[in-house]
């Protein structure tokens, strides 16, 4: 610790804090422009100088001056205080000074820094500067104009972006913020540089003349895209969301956000919104009373229920549902359906990595938080594009690996972003995830770089696991995988050699292996590194929507109760039963794929899909058009007329999360708030209260929507949730029990491991490509886009208004192929036409198809048995 | 007790040969004195082509009736203009506040006083109506207008 005097004040902090942090500490604000706490110190400004007692005769700029013992800081003379009036004269010179229509107005540093030193002339004249205004670049308008060069923008793009798209060009008073050649940005269009500019030289085009800083009423919510769960303030002026801006007091994010976050907000004032109850009379769907569709939904499922038992009814919610709502929802289904046939969105395409890792590490296993990240020293990011699926938790593997030197291993078959940051980027054949995690376990027991002390203190199983890696020699592994021996072994040794290595995975991929198996794998890998259940360390799985993690905690899966609390144990159940007043059926009900393959064949009748869209994101889209169309009562609830919402008899219409209350638990495990920002649209209603109406017309009364009344009846019934009182979580939400800690938190009628357990897992070939079907094909997510709700934006659309299939070099140039062409791209299932991207991304062999559009369908190709799908590219002569 | 009667009839004689205080509405108008302040004007600017006015809502944010509705837009040369001005003059106090947070003299106050209507509705004043000058009773000479920066904008 060291000592030091600021302004007359004693000040005590750890060496390495620089003067301007001391200050801080102590309550003296020092201002600033090119200073940030998420960046390294840059001493550009020149704001922050200050006087000290030892260093006499000069200014000292205190944002990148570390304090030393017994230092003497002075930092308001009359000296300091005209210098920095001199350095804002100085910015003023070419400053347009166009503050009335300058979108930041309001909440410039400048300005308030102008209006602070009280600078009424400026001494220095000199001609304004006149560089072009960039109007061409989507979503973000730079104005150089008004630039004060501070850095800030170039700096997060390279520091915690990754982008590195900006770049300062030419020197002295020429030195301007530009692209190479200035050209339009062609970047990840995160923001990030518009929302860090202190002052108005890059700006939200979403935003621009929109409305004035102070105009707004800011409410603090969460971004309804993945799993990262970043808080975010939605600033409304008339009703109309303005802008969204990252919350600084957030939990997970700290004030950054991606595309999606940032510009992604429209689909909520979209006017294809549907606004009233539609009823389908005549084959026709048709507008209609709440009370009307109401009676028509409780008909339909009671008539099912009276006809073929309530085993016929099934029910699928989405993963963007609130906790409560996902409550509530199985809710329904359990007492007043009397059906165990419930499943969210995840339990299809990337069936359960959530039972994988509650296999291995218990029912709540310690999750590294995003924050503590940045201190993780080694990373192992496999089967998981994380600078595009969750940006912001790339972000912060981004700034671990700048501005920490971590070690990072990226394991994909397509050259992603993180690949240009990685130590070591495997290449390997889509699909075979689970021979590297094996060849890297076995490289590292083989190495004897493992942490022994943990194996044998906490886990079990170990014997078994080393019997059953055996054949999973790097020589076997670079046979399955195509990645070099040398490779394998140097990634395991760097990994292993981290002191908190955290292992990445995710959802919602859409290609290769079996989910719950790579999550065994991975937790097998994280045990054996001795990094399971410690702070920054462990695998951190990201689901692929923002409640993903929530729904599953609530119960809507098939065998689980809330809690994840087996449905089969009577102890649980009779638990449930007592509290919810009504019968449980013991017998665990079907999954997602099992409920579609019942409706095929007959057996489930009716179907309840809550914010759903199997048609447009389930595997083979035919095959569950079919299973759909078999189903004699369809109920959607729905923001938008989907394509499943137009099979349906009854549609309900219901509120974005902008305008309505709940919570939502993201990767972390960390519950957040929504708090309602607009009025709800037309006549929409929140899922809860749609689903306590059916539930009422149905004859059940299973409680008020209302949040905090669901939150504290969660709270009596999940363990985990046990804490959390709806009206006290603040902003930053609350970190669930085991988050971020250590342990197994001990549900009290669950049977768990009482160690963690090491279970071997079996690599399984995925389908090779044959002589009819040459390419492997991958399905997965855009950095642009999350699910199919973000094509209906209009600024994400602006960057990426449709889908396309994206083509290595050598491929393209083997089948004759430029970038724009249109092919035919042809699997066993199905056939679409598409037009094409030439990348250098992608490896020779495989292509990969975005799955938010609707149109083409790339659904239609692909298998739901199969993991992956083997394809043909034709192509089509325009 | 025919004292007081003389003494009170005396004043009421004194006005009978003094010139009245009041007009004869509407045959006759009163002029507005310079700085009157009517119903506002938004000023346009000949040069540009354009309303002087940028939308930079100060006018609505120094409001103290908050009677002022502004909402920027961008024009086809990405200019700030403001896409809806209106001016609920049924609020409207008439201090002038507006004319003196205008960093871009675009708006005046005018000499315009007969502001009644049948209807509250159309004492809302829109862009366009408040960009047309005001027709000023009896034909006078429109009215010098107070403005902050000049002082005295005369036409």
């Amino acid at each position: 610790m060291i000592r030091l005097t600021v302004d007359d004040r004693e000040v005590l902090v750890e060496a390495g804090t620089t003067i301007l942090e001391a200050a801080a500490t102590s309550g003296i604000r020092i201002p600033t422009l090119c200073y940030h706490e998420k960046l390294q110190p840059f001493g550009a400004c020149r704001i922050c100088v200050v006087e000290v007692e030892q260093m006499k005769g000069r200014l000292i700029p205190s944002c990148s001056t570390p304090v030393t013992e017994g230092m003497v800081v002075r930092t308001r003379t009359e000296q300091i205080l005209k210098a920095r009036r001199t350095v804002l004269e100085l910015l003023l010179i070419h400053h347009p000074l166009d503050c009335p229509i300058c979108d930041k107005g309001g909440e410039c540093q400048l300005q308030d820094l102008v209006y602070e030193f009280g600078i009424t002339q400026n001494r220095f004249k000199d001609q304004k500067s006149n560089h072009p205004i960039d109007y061409v670049s989507p979503l973000v308008e730079r104005n150089t104009n008004r630039c004060v060069l501070c850095g800030m923008c170039v700096r997060v793009c390279d520091e915690v972006v990754g982008a590195s798209e900006l770049s300062m060009v030419n020197r002295g008073i020429r030195t301007k913020i530009t692209t190479d050649f200035d050209r339009p940005l062609d970047c990840e269009f995160c923001g990030e540089c518009e929302n860090i500019c202190p002052v108005g030289a890059l700006t939200n085009r979403q935003f621009k003349f929109k409305a004035r800083a102070w105009e707004m009423q800011t409410i603090s919510t969460v971004c309804s895209f993945c799993s990262t769960g970043c808080a975010i303030k939605l600033c409304v002026k008339n009703g109309q969301i303005a802008r969204a801006v990252g919350e600084p007091e957030g939990g997970a994010n700290r004030g950054s956000l991606c595309i999606k976050g940032r510009f992604g907000y429209e689909y909520v004032m979209s006017p294809e919104r549907i606004k009233r109850p539609l009823v389908r009379r005549n084959g026709k769907l048709e507008e209609a009373t709440w009370e009307e569709a109401l009676q028509t939904a409780a008909r339909g499922f009671k008539a099912i229920k009276e006809k073929d038992g309530p085993e016929a009814i099934a029910g699928f919610c989405s993963a963007r549902l609130t906790n409560e709502e996902a409550y509530l929802f199985q809710k329904l289904l359990r007492t007043a359906m009397g059906t165990n046939n419930v499943d969210n969105s995840g339990g299809y395409a990337h069936r359960g990595y959530s039972p994988g890792l509650r296999e291995s590490l218990g029912v709540s296993p310690a999750v590294p938080s995003v924050e503590d990240l940045r201190s993780s020293d080694a990373f192992l990011v496999i089967r998981s594009n994380v600078s595009e699926t969750h940006p912001v938790v790339g972000y912060q593997v981004t700034a671990a690996v700048k501005q920490n030197d971590a070690r990072l291993i990226v394991a994909d078959p397509r050259r992603v972003k993180l690949s240009r940051l990685a130590s070591v980027h495997l290449s390997h054949r889509p699909g075979t995830e689970i021979a590297i995690l094996n060849g890297l376990a076995r490289v590292i027991l083989d190495e004897g770089l493992e942490d022994r002390e943990f194996l044998a203190g906490s886990t079990e199983g170990l014997q078994g696991l080393k019997k059953s890696l055996e054949k999973y020699t790097p020589a076997f592994v670079e046979q399955a995988t195509g990645i070099a021996g040398a490779d394998l072994k140097q990634a395991a040794r760097l990994f292993a050699s981290g002191e908190k290595g955290v292992i990445i995975i995710s959802a919602g991929m859409g290609f290769g292996g079996d989910d719950a198996a790579l999550a065994r794998c991975a937790a097998n890998l994280a045990q054996i590194t001795g990094n399971a259940g410690k702070p920054g360390a462990g695998v951190l799985f990201l689901g692929e929507k923002n409640n993903s993690h929530g729904v599953v905690d609530m119960g809507a899966e098939p065998d689980r109760l809330p809690g994840g609390q087996r449905i089969a144990d009577d102890a649980v159940r009779q638990r449930f039963e007592k509290a919810w007043g009504a019968a449980l059926s013991s017998k665990p009900g079907r999954a997602a794929e099992e409920i579609l393959s019942g409706a095929e064949q007959g057996s489930i009748k009716a179907l309840y899909c809550v914010g759903e869209n199997p048609l447009q994101t389930y595997p083979d889209s035919r095959r569950t058009k079919k299973a759909l169309g078999n189903i004699a009562f369809l109920v959607v609830q729905d923001l938008f007329l989907t394509p499943t919402a137009q099979m349906a008899q009854v549609v309900f219409p219901v509120t974005s999360f902008a305008e309505k209350e709940g919570t939502y638990t993201n990767c972390e495990h960390r519950i957040q708030r929504l708090r309602k920002a607009l009025p709800p649209y037309g006549e929409t209603k929140s899922d809860g209260e749609i689903i306590c109406a059916v539930a009422k017309a149905l004859g059940t009364d299973i409680g008020p929507p209302a949040p905090e009344k669901v939150m504290a009846e969660i709270a009596g019934l999940v363990p985990r949730y046990r804490e959390v009182t709806y009206d006290k979580i603040p902003v930053k939400g609350i970190m669930l029990d085991g988050a971020g800690k250590n342990g197994n938190e001990q549900g009290k009628s669950e049977a768990l491991p009482p160690r963690a357990q090491l279970i071997p897992v079996d690599f399984v070939a995925p389908p090779a490509p044959t002589a009819e079907y040459p390419y492997v094909l991958l399905t997965g997510p855009l950095l642009f886009h999350s699910g199919s709700l973000s094509p209906r934006s209009k600024g994400i659309c602006v960057v990426c208004p449709e889908a396309f299939v994206e083509i290595g070099h050598k491929d393209a140039r083997a089948l004759d192929i430029k970038n724009g062409d249109t092919v035919a791209v042809t699997s066993a299932k199905g056939s679409i036409t598409i037009g094409v991207r030439v990348t250098a991304k992608q490896n020779p062999g495989s292509v990969f198809i975005p799955y938010h559009f609707a149109q083409p369908p790339v659904h239609e190709l692909t298998d739901g048995s199969q993991p992956q799908v083997v394809v043909k590219i034709e192509k089509r002569t325009p | 007790m025919i004292w007081p009667l003389i003494k009170g009839l005396s004043v009421t004689f004194k006005y009978f040969f003094t010139r009245p205080v009041t007009m004869k509405y509407p045959e006759e108008r009163w002029e507005p004195g310079p700085r009157w302040r009517g119903r506002q004007q938004l000023l346009w600017d000949e040069e540009k082509g354009r309303e002087k006015c940028v939308a930079c809502c100060l006018c609505a944010t120094v409001c103290p009736a908050q009677c002022i509705r502004v909402e920027g837009a961008e024009n086809e040369n990405h200019e700030k203009y403001p896409k809806v001005y209106e001016i609920d003059l049924n609020r409207c106090i008439f201090c002038g506040f507006c004319v003196e947070a205008c960093p871009v003299s675009a708006i005046i106050m005018t000499g315009a006083y007969e502001l009644a209507e049948y209807e509250r509705k159309d004492n809302i004043y829109s862009k366009e109506d408040l960009l047309k000058e005001p027709q000023l009773p009896g034909g006078a000479e429109k009215a010098q207008t107070f403005n902050l920066e000049t002082r005295l904008i005369s036409k």
